[in-house]
């Protein structure tokens, strides 16, 4: 009889196990003071047990899980001096998950198993969406928030909406500003393209020779080949700058170009034959090995350059980031410099699209909406913004004559060590800043020198937010050109870069120029075409 | 008829410890197999994931809409031939191969040696395909100890794009396969040869049958039905990688822009268009059309089987 029932309890056993899955974890609003008291008790608990350094209003914080959607990230922690400054101000304490994997979210999305806040560059469109996350205005009228975003950005944030005849905005996009904001700005800063940085201790071991042509460029690579053939002239890793610099050349960086009156996709303008070509040379001189093109992780990509394996790595084009790998390269190398590579004379202008790139996102399982919308807001205030990327006014940093922060010493020697500067003040958490604070961050005291160096890297900048504005949502017959064409294109384009001939180049490209029309890309240039001008018409830009 | 009731429940009561252990069996199959399959009528459907569970059933009939763009679509040809290329190789190579082992650990007489050669053998079975994966590519990289090794003895020029040659990417992930589970499936063909009377083999040896001859003719005969049931299986998973079900992990984790050639195969396309691009109508279209053919497939290995070896599994 023991049997049997051991037996009985085993089955039901293995049954609960196996329906463990089923049981629901999203969490209504009605759960939300629980959670929170929650929360709060946990802090509290904390105290109790000798947490001396947490403050009052930290213990007081509602606690939220925060989603980064972006492996690179620089940090997967709410701590350090300005993310306890936040929640001081701001009344939130996020719990942050950084992303393993770009799949991951939309596993989320399918399974319906949101975090609290989402900040995201990928699958905006699915998350504008009432099913899914709560509208930024609804709860801004429902709580009383003292925040009204300017019409260009709720209008930004409207465009990826998933039902075009949907009125309402789920996020604001950051890293915009106006024409008219950067007419104003100071002049030493330059948005946001990305930089060739480039080993200046064994440029000068070659002789210092010229790098002011695409020619030159390659030649030089050609020279570090010869003398440092164990070392990698151009690393081709990093999946996110990945030849950029080169499209910008180019004139085919952003994704849209303006060509003869028409917005066409990138790949199917007249340069971008050129550009193709001058990768491809690149490859057959040996300059880059192929399996960087394999590379889908960006620390894979920079450990080739702080570890002195590579002469020439693609980056963020900042003063401050450069000086982070500097720092990295001399615990590696010993009298390894870097030097950001001034763009070449031939550069086209540029067509920058200056509407942001990433939003936060407030989901319906949200413990406490109420809480998270006003940490939103209090985090795109100028103040919360300044806290974020430049630290506590009057101790980090102090507004300079130029419109500029002047920051103290210790920020200064901290922000040189990338570990150092995320471990101490995490000024990390730019989801709701401005392109233009962002770039002071990076230009503010950095020496003269290094700011004329940059500075030749103004490009000729041709602002067109209209494009973004523009560009299909992903549900759309569009979206799914552009999807289609995003799923082939890495692949495609790895085989027109590591051609081995001219003639096996020549016909990898018609292929790709073939493979392109048969997906629709004439269908998405009609529409970018027709749309842009709607926009500019309904927007007045 | 009231007493045919009474018996069935006086047998049912018998066994109850029993029944509970098939119920709860029964009862996953219903929530995590059979329910699950209402989902299919999206891919016949308009769905958004917005609209919920409920707009399965309210959003709007599309026909065989996404079935037709599966099948004009530029990658159909290539996805397809990858698949099946991927899959049959993997039937080729790595069916037959744990059988053989499986074979050659039975006449090994140490025991000690036995052991430990099984124990070696079916450990990878345990690492996850993540972990394999770096594996490989500290082994297979142009600087990793593989390509090292063929250029120091000059076997090749320059080092050899195991992992981003398209050319390679088949023969690599047949050969990190069998690697992984040929010692694992080797157990339950031994434990077959294990089942089998000692009386055959004396009776052979007795006859003056020669050890090929007792594999042959004793050894083989006897777990053939093991062997067509360890078959349909992996023809039923088929387009999953088989015995291994290990397609799209492979896919997945060492497939790349330059190998994407041969290593995009439907599972990474339904993976990639169903939750990167959100498109679940179109990627349950696409999953459904590989599950009609591993069903047809299931079918005809069984026929075939019951036709030449007179057993099946059903």
């Amino acid at each position: 009889m023991k049997k049997k029932w051991l037996a009985l309890v085993l089955a039901a056993a293995m049954l609960t196990t196996m329906l463990t899955g089923c049981t629901d974890t999203t969490e209504g609003e009605d759960t939300g003071s629980a959670a929170t008291e929650e929360s709060s008790g946990g802090t509290a608990a904390e105290d109790a047990e000798g947490g001396e350094e947490e403050s009052a209003d930290a213990g007081d914080a509602v606690s939220l899980d925060l989603y980064l959607n972006f492996t690179w990230f620089p940090t997967d922690s709410w701590t350090g001096i300005i993310p306890e400054e936040l929640t001081k101000n701001g009344g939130v304490k996020f719990d942050v998950t950084r992303t393993a994997d770009s799949s991951q979210l939309g596993l989320m999305i399918a399974s319906g198993d949101l975090p609290d806040v989402i900040f995201t560059d990928s699958e905006m469109d699915r998350l504008c969406d009432s099913n899914l996350c709560y509208s930024y205005d609804e709860l801004i009228e429902q709580y009383g928030i003292d925040w009204q975003p300017s019409e260009d950005r709720i209008a930004i944030a409207k465009s990826h909406n998933a039902n075009a005849d949907d009125d309402h905005f789920y996020t604001i996009i950051q890293n915009y500003n106006s024409a008219e904001d950067w007419a104003n700005a100071n002049e030493n800063v330059v948005g946001g393209p990305p930089c060739a940085y480039y080993r200046k201790d064994i440029w000068e071991a070659l002789g210092s020779p010229a790098m002011d042509t695409k020619e030159d460029v390659l030649n030089v690579l050609k020279m570090v080949k010869e003398k440092y053939p164990d070392m990698i002239p151009l690393c081709g890793g990093n999946p996110t700058w990945r030849f950029k610099v080169m499209s910008l050349w180019f004139g085919v960086s952003n994704e849209y170009v303006m060509e003869n009156d028409r917005v066409i996709y990138k790949d199917t303008a007249a340069n971008f034959h050129e550009y193709l070509k001058y990768i491809n040379q690149l490859y057959r001189e040996g300059l880059f090995p192929e399996e960087n093109l394999a590379i889908t992780n960006e620390d894979d990509a920079k450990q080739q350059a702080i570890g002195g394996q590579c002469f020439m790595y693609e980056w963020n084009g900042r003063p401050t980031q450069m000086a982070q790998i500097q720092t990295d390269l001399e615990k590696n190398v010993e009298g390894g410099e870097w030097a950001p590579l001034v763009y070449v004379k031939e550069n086209e202008p540029e067509v920058s699209v200056n509407s942001g790139w990433a939003g936060v996102f407030i989901s319906r399982n949200c413990k406490d909406p109420e809480a998270a919308i006003k940490m939103i807001a209090y985090m795109n205030s100028e103040e919360g913004q300044h806290l974020a990327l430049w630290g506590r006014e009057g101790i980090d940093w102090t507004m300079g004559d130029d419109g500029m922060p002047v920051f103290s010493e210790e920020w200064k020697e901290t922000v040189k060590d990338s570990e150092k500067m995320t471990s101490t003040f995490n000024n990390n958490y730019f989801m709701c800043t401005t392109e233009l604070t962002e770039q002071y961050t990076y230009y503010a005291g950095v020496e003269q020198e290094i700011l004329d160096a940059f500075g030749k890297n103004r490009p000729e900048k041709q602002i067109h937010p209209e494009i973004s504005i523009a560009s299909p949502v992903s549900s759309s017959d569009e979206g799914v050109i552009r999807a289609k064409i995003d799923e082939a294109r890495e692949a495609e384009l790895a085989k027109i870069y590591t051609a081995k001939s001219d003639e096996e180049f020549e016909a990898a490209y018609t292929d790709y120029m073939a493979l392109l029309d048969k997906i629709g890309v004439q269908q998405l240039n009609d529409y970018m075409t027709e749309k842009v001008v709607e926009v500019k018409e309904a927007f007045g830009f | 008829m009231e007493a045919k009731q009474k018996t069935w429940f006086q047998k049912f009561r018998q066994q109850r410890a029993i029944q509970a252990f098939v119920w709860a069996g029964m009862i996953y199959l219903v929530i995590f197999n059979l329910i699950p399959m209402f989902g299919l009528i999206m891919g016949f459907k308009d769905y958004n994931i917005s609209s919920g569970i409920r707009g399965i059933f309210t959003s709007e009939w599309v026909g065989l809409k996404y079935f037709k763009e599966f099948v004009t679509d530029y990658k159909f040809g290539r996805l397809v031939r990858n698949t099946v290329a991927l899959s049959v190789l993997k039937i080729i190579f790595s069916f037959p191969l744990p059988i053989i082992f499986a074979l050659m650990v039975n006449e090994i007489h140490n025991l000690k040696f036995k052991k430990v050669l099984q124990t070696c053998s079916y450990l990878p079975h345990f690492i996850s395909w993540v972990i394999i994966s770096n594996i490989a590519y500290q082994f297979f990289s142009q600087a990793g100890i593989i390509n090292t090794l063929l250029q120091t003895l000059h076997i090749t020029g320059g080092p050899v794009g195991f992992l981003t040659d398209p050319g390679k990417f088949w023969g690599l992930a047949v050969f990190l396969d069998v690697w992984k589970e040929m010692g694992w499936w080797t157990i339950i063909f031994l434990a077959a040869i294990t089942g089998i009377s000692n009386d055959y083999y004396e009776a052979a040896q007795i006859d003056g049958a020669s050890r090929m001859q007792r594999i042959w003719y004793i050894t083989l005969p006897c777990i053939k039905s093991t062997i067509v049931v360890v078959l349909i299986m992996t023809m039923g998973n088929l387009f999953g990688g088989g015995l291994s079900g290990s397609n799209f992990e492979q896919s997945y984790l060492l497939g790349n822009s330059l190998n994407a050639a041969t290593s995009d195969i439907i599972q990474t396309y339904v993976f990639d268009v169903g939750l990167s691009q959100g498109r679940y109508a179109y990627a349950t279209a696409v999953g459904l059309i590989q599950s009609v053919i591993s069903v047809i497939l299931i079918f005809v290995s069984n026929f075939v089987s019951k036709k030449l070896a007179g057993s099946g599994l059903f």
